[in-house]
């Protein structure tokens, strides 16, 4: 119970502080609103539009296969760095190298199957051929695939 | 022992038939079709072998045993009861046997709940806890396992030996029919369940060989299931077995409340770690038992023997026996006279421990089979289908048998059910002989006089039929013989009941033969052919004794001749002292001794649980031959004299007679009009009951499972619309809520 | 300090070592070889226009190897403990439940072959095997693992093909909308999770739960204490421990569905393909039970089943007991009203992992004293209950699938009159059924009675657990019985139909299978008591700790 009495009083006092910094806030600045005071900050550019637009899924997928390459790149170096210094070891710095060296080529390997699964179907094509799409068999020219996924078969 | 082959291989005896049937049922239709007896012959002839190497690898023990080896009273026995042990054993003045009695484990069957329920191994000593109460959190512990003994060995050879013959002859008997792959897959599960029914270590097992051998039975009687007559028999016979059943599984359960157990030794006798061994302790000296197990011990004889009532076809619950004669004839040689009916002795013999310590069941088990022998030998005097007749008679001999366990004389019912089990075999399979040879013409006043055209029928019958009326030197004769003797030692009145049922056996049984192979031929007419799948055309030249059916017909023959001599009372060993060897019998006879003694009644002649009485004059006393016996015999030849006056010498006497006492003939006729009574008194006014019943049910039951089952649906779519109703963010909001109640439940 | 967090984890030279280790890859054969089946599936496709079964079968065979392999591992005991200093763990429970989960899975791939393999786009099948088998080993791993960073990356990988295979259907707007509902609600339970396995962390500055780590290099065979001793030995800290396993408790109850963290529970069964449904209903909640029983049970361990001045395991035992029964009566109640057998099903799923949660808050040794046998009752009575669960639902689900197959509709009105238009299938429906409610004969009451009973056993306020499980019997015995009674009262004009052969034969296997293990109860229960220790739950044989690494 106790317990519960000082966490509700953390609570209360991290909520207050918060409300304290706004009333503050509120109550000490002025308040002068303008045009260009109220637009959007974007990185020192006019923004255009409304930011709620839905960004074209292939963005995400280029983000997604290069995020991964990424991530490798990032296990490379503290790899590198770790078995590097394996030769300074005394227990057969080739053996362990060795090792090391299959460890990360079957990680590579794995990746590259990966990658080929995507170059080879047309994932990473800007523009897909209806071919490699999944939808081929549901899809008619001139249908509006956006509208046809909102209805269900 | 543990060496024998067959002591190993127990567990092929019920396997085999099951395997035979499996094989029968599944690919008889299609691919086995005429020649389905083959797996349940090979099985059943295995299981029999099986069990007769068993059997003389035990009587090898035995004879061994006596002299070297002394037995230790091992386990929890207290000082005192280990000296009581050894009184006992000098008593019996001989040098301690080897225990012939073992229990083999397959595997643990069930297993449920206790507090150890992780043991690597679940010994059953543990059920009790130091100070000697069960202790409370015990698991349900079945084992399937096998209780061999001598009593089981013995059974063994019954159901499995005659087992074995009855299919031989089946093959032949059932030849053409429709759904022959069928009859013997039921054959084969029957024998499966009847060889666990007395296998079995616990109770468990024997309930599961028991209800297994009351559905074999339903589905046979129901065998010709287009017949109205055999639907209506199965049934009659599966539902007054349900209310037997009912008794026995309450039975069951309470010894399981009562000792934490449902095996009956446990990990061998003298252990006190199973029913039947902590049973004892309520009256040994220096026996731990609790008020409870006490109170128990009141009830469960009651409930067990309701059990037997129903499957032995006892007084109120023999109904259905007469009936399920509507089943192939075999069956009714197998099932309704050798075997599944003398479950019940059976088992109160295996459980004399729990019955012989209580007077009032004992009492009750014995008038109710001597009231029934009368009543059913009567109700066989007015007979006329043969099958009916054999039927009747043999709810009387069980009731002999009953008698037998009821005045602590269970060799005697043993034996008797041995002989019976021989002669009876005999007697259905020789009726099953004369069906077939009359087209299935079972009315005896339909023909008459057949010794010339079943000549060999009628040698067998005869012999049946000497065994069944009780003529020395026949078997029946002497397994009778110590049933009245036994009978007469406890109860006069019980006594001269048995002997005018005797009486009565001698003169229906005598009636049938004279009225059926002597006296002027009679044939009946030739229609009804069609019923038994034969051509008309073929009938005359047609062979009514094939060899198929004749050669177990002349090995029960031999049996029914001779199993007398199993018993026979100036031998050393005899089937008494070997079944002595049996825990049963001993601690029966251990019990029945103090729980009399201290009584103060009559002392019990404990030769009738097979001690052998080497030291004291005992053996002097009893004559091989008693008069009872000589008595006994008069009186069967006089019904035999009787059957004849009336039924070869002068037909018609027969019918004067019954005219002169006619009340009584038309009571007899009517079989006491009990179907009738039953019907009016019982089965109406349940329908009616069943009726108001579902009016309440309509009323008041639905009515509250619709308002049990309107409270969740009403809470169902509270949910549904508040907490469920697709949005993220009410999930979330939801979510949330739950989280804090949780924290709050953490912290508090 | 980089390298002082990274130290315990990059493994020592000898351990690296193949020539070394005794085999330290070896009991983890069967997981690797589902990665090796990974990569088969996605190369496929290379080689065959016919990929969709081409893959169907290459994972097939893939989970056969694995499932060998853990059969030979399972076989010697000599590989129980931790590895890769106490990253992976393996021990009886573990294999057992690789062996549930691969055997599934089989089952599910069989299923998708008979049910779904029709109506799948040909080239989405690599994709879909590939999510399938990555999350099984994530599952499977979450089956073996008690390091903190370990049980996140396993949830993690079990989770994220988890949402995309909900909404796998492309062009179906509800599994779309139930993905996107699925991986909100999975990225704010994790996230609460990780808040609290960082607590852990940086309460006790290790990421093993375990009590004792052996580090079986043969260079250094040090017993280091692990998380759970500490606990036990510090005083400290009781507020930031309590938030920690709430956080850990929240993550892993998403997974399972409990009680409020369910809501995704319907939507996605409704949504997803029914396979995979299926495959959500056992694996994803059997893997999260499995890891949380591992968790807390040798939290538990550690503070010999009693409470502690600091720690009050009875009230996470309580807490766990009252998400259980609350889930219980949430899943069944709501149930009561569904018309839709997937929305059905998914709310039975949840009745049930409510049951199995009921069986885990066996954390404090109440009526009994501490033996061998009963440290590992709570692992026994989750197995068979998982192994029991697993061949219902299987067989539900595929009955399911067949029967939507047939008439196009899910709705439970449907089913009325399949006892005359498909016996066999109406047949094994009411095996699955029955057992479901949990009534004799069938393998569900084998279950459910072991879990009471084991309940029972403890006593105190576990009764009150026993009662609400038994009242939500009788409830769950009115929405199967809808079921039943639409199969063999309902009228219904439309032809007979001959089912799928594979598929009717999954789901007769399923019913033999419930009715075998009825049989076999002794055996069944032996065995899942035989693989019921969990490793590290010892506290009456622990060493003494020796000596301890920073």
């Amino acid at each position: 119970m106790e317990l519960l009495l000082t966490i509700t009083i953390f609570v209360a006092l991290g909520a207050v502080f918060v409300l304290i910094n706004l009333v503050v806030g509120a109550l000490v600045r002025p308040h002068v609103p303008n045009a260009e005071k109220s637009a959007v900050y974007e990185c020192g550019e006019p923004s255009i539009g409304s930011s709620w637009v839905q960004f074209d899924l292939r963005f995400y997928i280029v983000a997604l296969v290069y995020l991964i390459f990424d991530v490798e790149v990032a296990l490379f170096y503290p790899w590198a760095v770790a078995y590097g210094n394996a030769a300074n070891s005394p227990e057969g710095a080739f053996a362990i190298r060795q090792t090391a060296l299959v460890d990360m080529l079957f990680f590579f390997g794995v990746l590259m199957v990966g990658f080929a699964y995507l170059w080879r179907f047309g994932y990473l094509d800007w523009v897909r051929s209806a071919a490699t799409t999944s939808i081929k068999a549901d899809y008619r020219a001139g249908t509006d695939l956006r509208k046809e996924a909102r209805i269900a078969p | 022992m543990s060496d024998l082959f067959a002591f190993q291989h127990a567990w092929l005896i019920p396997l085999l038939p099951l395997l035979g049937a499996l094989l029968a049922g599944f690919l008889g239709a299609r691919f086995l079709k005429r020649q389905s007896h083959w797996p349940i012959w090979l099985g059943v002839g295995a299981s029999a072998v099986l069990s007769f190497s068993l059997l003389f690898g035990m009587l090898a023990l035995w004879t061994k045993g006596r002299e070297s080896s002394v037995r230790e009273p091992a386990g929890k026995w207290t000082v005192e009861q280990a000296n009581l042990e050894r009184a006992a054993a000098r008593d019996r003045g001989e040098s301690k046997s080897v225990p012939l009695a073992r229990s083999i484990k397959w595997f643990d069957w069930i297993l449920a709940g206790g507090s150890d329920a992780s043991h690597k191994s679940y010994p059953d000593n543990d059920i009790r806890s130091a100070d000697g109460t069960v202790n409370p959190l015990r698991p349900f512990h079945v084992e399937a396992g096998a209780w061999i003994d001598p009593l089981t060995a013995v059974m063994l050879c019954v159901v499995c030996g005659i087992g074995f013959f009855i299919t031989v002859f089946a093959a032949g008997y059932m030849k053409g029919e429709s759904g022959y792959f069928r009859f013997f897959a039921y054959l084969g599960l029957f024998l499966f369940s009847m060889t666990i029914l007395v296998m079995g270590n616990n109770f468990v097992m024997l309930y599961l060989g028991w209800e297994g051998v009351g559905l074999c039975s339903y589905l046979l009687i129901g065998y010709y299931y287009e017949k109205p007559a055999a639907r209506e028999a199965a049934k009659k016979a599966f539902l007054v077995n349900r209310i037997g059943d009912f008794g026995f599984g309450l039975g069951i359960m309470l010894c399981f409340l009562a000792f934490g157990t449902v095996s009956y030794y446990g990990n061998g006798p003298h252990t006190g770690s199973g029913v039947l061994d902590m049973a004892m302790a309520a009256q040994l000296p220096g026996g731990q038992i609790t008020p409870f197990q006490q109170t128990a011990l009141k009830w469960i004889p009651f409930l067990l023997m309701i059990g037997a009532f129903g499957k032995s076809a006892q007084f109120p619950l023999y109904v259905w026996l007469p009936d399920a004669m509507e089943g192939p004839t075999p069956v009714s040689a197998l099932i309704h006279a050798a075997t599944m009916v003398t479950a019940g002795v059976y088992m109160i013999a295996r459980c004399s421990t729990l019955f012989v310590q209580n007077e009032a069941a004992l009492i009750t088990i014995a008038f109710v089979g001597a009231f029934t022998a009368l009543f059913a030998g009567s109700i066989a005097l007015r007979q006329f289908d043969l099958k009916k007749v054999f039927a009747y008679s043999t709810v009387s001999q069980l009731g002999f048998m009953f008698v037998a366990v009821g005045v602590l004389a269970p060799v005697a019912g043993v034996f008797h059910l041995i002989t019976h089990a021989f002669f009876k075999a005999l007697l259905f399979l020789s009726c099953g002989v004369i069906m077939h040879a009359m087209s299935g013409e079972l009315d005896m006043r339909k023909f008459s006089g057949l010794k010339r055209v079943l000549p060999k029928t009628h040698v067998l019958m005869l012999i049946g039929c000497l065994a069944l009326a009780g003529i020395f030197p026949f078997s029946g004769f002497f397994s009778k013989d110590e049933i009245v003797g036994a009978a007469f030692h406890h109860n006069t009145l019980l006594g001269l009941v048995l002997l005018f049922t005797a009486f009565l056996t001698a003169y229906y049984t005598f009636r049938l033969y004279f009225r059926v192979f002597q006296g002027p031929e009679i044939l009946p007419e030739a229609p009804a052919h069609a019923s038994h799948g034969h051509g008309g055309d073929e009938h005359g030249s047609h062979n009514h004794e094939p060899w198929s059916m004749m050669l177990p017909l002349f090995v029960l023959a031999i049996g029914a001749i001779l199993a007398g001599a199993l018993n026979w009372p100036e031998r050393e060993r005899s089937l008494g002292t070997f079944l002595y060897e049996s825990p049963s019998f001993q601690n029966g006879a251990v019990i029945a001794d103090i729980a009399f003694t201290r009584l103060g009644g009559k002392p019990v002649d404990l030769s009738a649980f097979g001690r052998r009485e080497a030291d004291e004059a005992a053996m002097g006393h009893e004559p091989p031959f008693t008069p009872i016996m000589g008595i006994s015999l008069i009186v069967a030849l006089c019904g035999v004299w009787l059957a004849y006056r009336n039924h070869l010498k002068d037909r018609a006497a027969a019918e004067r007679l019954a005219r002169k006492l006619g009340g009584l003939t038309t009571l007899l006729e009517g079989k006491y009009w009990i179907d009738e009574i039953y019907e009016n008194a019982i089965v109406e006014p349940l329908k009616k009951l069943g009726r108001a019943f579902f009016i309440i049910d309509q009323m008041v039951v639905d009515g509250v499972v619709w308002m049990i089952s309107f409270i969740p649906q009403a809470t169902g779519f509270a949910l549904k619309l508040t907490t469920q109703r697709g949005y993220l963010q009410g999930y979330a909001a939801s979510m949330l809520f739950g989280v804090l109640v949780i924290l709050l439940l953490i912290f508090w | 300090m980089l390298s002082a967090i990274g130290a315990p984890f990059i493994p020592h030279w000898n351990e690296v070592l193949p020539h070394s280790g005794d085999g330290f890859l070896k009991p983890f054969v069967a997981d690797l070889w589902l990665i090796v089946t990974i990569v088969a599936v996605l190369i496929t496709p290379f080689f065959t226009r016919k990929s969709n079964i081409a893959c169907a079968l290459v994972a097939l065979a893939g989970l056969t190897g694995a499932l060998l392999c853990l059969l030979v591992v399972g076989a010697g005991s000599d590989v129980t403990g931790t590895h890769f200093r106490g990253l992976l763990v393996i021990d009886g429970f573990a294999v057992f439940w690789k062996v549930l989960l691969i055997v599934f899975v089989m089952g599910i791939i069989l299923m998708w072959l008979s049910v779904s393999a029709w109506g799948m786009h040909e080239g989405d099948g690599p994709e879909f095997f590939t999510l399938l088998l990555g999350a099984t080993l994530g599952m499977s791993l979450m089956g073996s693992t008690s390091n903190l960073l370990m049980i996140f990356l396993s949830v993690e990988l079990a989770s994220l093909p988890s949402y995309v295979m909900a909404g796998f259907r492309k062009t179906h707007r509800v599994g779309a909308e139930a993905s996107l509902k699925y991986v909100l609600f999975g990225a704010a339970t994790s996230s609460i999770m990780v808040y609290g396995l960082s607590i852990l962390y940086g309460l006790y500055g290790t990421l093993d739960i375990h009590s004792t780590i052996l580090a079986n290099g043969t260079a250094f065979p040090t017993i280091i204490p692990g998380l759970a001793a500490k606990m036990a030995a510090s005083t400290g800290g009781g507020a930031l421990l309590a938030v920690a396993i709430f956080g850990l408790i929240v993550g892993i109850g998403f997974k399972v569905s409990a009680v409020p963290f369910h809501f995704w529970c319907p939507d996605v069964f409704e949504g997803a393909s029914i396979e995979v449904s299926a495959f959500l209903s056992v694996a994803s909640k059997g893997a999260a039970l499995v890891l949380l029983l591992r968790a807390l049970m040798l939290i538990a361990d550690a503070f010999g089943y009693q409470n502690a001045p600091h720690v009050s395991l009875s009230s996470i035992a309580a807490v766990i007991g009252i998400i259980g029964a609350v889930t219980a009566t949430v899943g069944n109640t709501a149930a009561f009203i569904q018309t839709n057998i997937k929305r059905l099903l998914a709310y039975s799923s949840i009745a049930h992992a409510g049951y199995m949660l009921c069986a885990l808050s066996l954390l404090v040794a109440h009526n009994h004293a501490i033996t061998v046998d009963n440290l590992n009752v709570p692992a026994q009575a989750i197995l068979l209950y998982l192994a029991v669960y697993m061949f219902m639902n299987l067989g539900a689900f595929t009955v399911a699938g067949l029967v939507a197959r047939q008439t196009g509709s899910e709705l439970v009105s449907e089913y009325s009159g399949l006892g005359r238009r498909s016996p066999i299938l109406a047949a094994c429906m009411f095996c699955f059924m029955i057992s479901l409610i949990g009534l004799p004969p069938f393998a569900g009451f084998v279950a459910k009675l072991n879990l009471l009973l084991v309940l029972m056993s403890n006593g105190g306020w576990w009764w009150g657990l026993v009662i609400v499980i038994g009242v939500n019997t009788i409830l769950s015995a009115f929405y199967y019985f809808r079921v039943i009674k639409a199969m063999y009262l309902g009228d219904n004009e439309e032809a007979a139909f001959v089912p799928n052969p594979l598929g009717s034969a999954i789901a007769l296997c399923s019913a033999m299978m419930l009715v075998l293990m009825l049989l076999g109860y002794g055996p069944f229960t032996d065995l899942t008591k035989k693989f019921s220790h969990v490793y590290g739950v010892d506290v009456l044989s622990r060493p003494v700790v020796v000596s301890a690494q920073p």
